[in-house]
């Protein structure tokens, strides 16, 4: 998402990370991907905006899931490696694109490591609602 | 409670309520699974 990040702005929308440490974790990962200042990086703790938000926590979707091996292996052939684990290890991610009013346009629930929405693809949404 | 009403943490753990985000423009959340 990080090279693309500024396309978000230029499209006429905001983009908003959102982890769920402390903020101090949340300022390290921060500086070490590079986003841009026009990304928000915020970190919800409670995890009440991703329960609110639909998504999952599961430690089958994280440890038992063979969808997860497979773009694990393919993060890997391209050069993508995870650093230690500043968070929730259970708690799944995902996506939304909501309109200024509070309508949620687009929905994305991860189902496990390595499954989220390309740039492109939220990109397009974001640009829908605009 | 709504999503637009919960408070997060910037990186300097100032207060960010969600909803203003997307007050005047449409905007792009990207839930990830932890930091790392």
């Amino acid at each position: 998402m990080r090279p693309r990040a500024d396309e978000f702005a230029k499209a006429g929308g905001k983009l908003a990370v959102i982890g769920n440490g402390w903020p101090a974790m949340a300022k390290s990962w921060a500086e070490h991907v590079g986003f841009p200042p026009s990304v928000a990086v915020l970190t919800d703790p409670t995890r009440k905006a991703y329960d609110l938000a639909g998504m999952k926590r599961s430690v089958a979707l994280t440890l038992f899931n063979p969808f997860a091996l497979v773009r694990w292996g393919r993060a890997q052939l391209h050069g993508f490696r995870q650093g230690k684990t500043a968070g929730d290890a259970w708690q799944q991610g995902g996506a939304l694109v909501v309109q200024p009013g509070g309508k949620v346009t687009f929905r994305y629930v991860s189902l496990g490591p390595g499954d989220h929405p390309g740039p492109t693809t939220l990109l397009a949404a974001l640009k829908r609602a605009a | 409670m709504e999503l637009g009403d919960v408070v997060v943490k910037d990186t300097e753990a100032r207060d960010v309520r969600l909803g203003d985000l997307w007050r005047d423009k449409p905007a792009a959340l990207v839930f990830v699974r932890h930091y790392g």
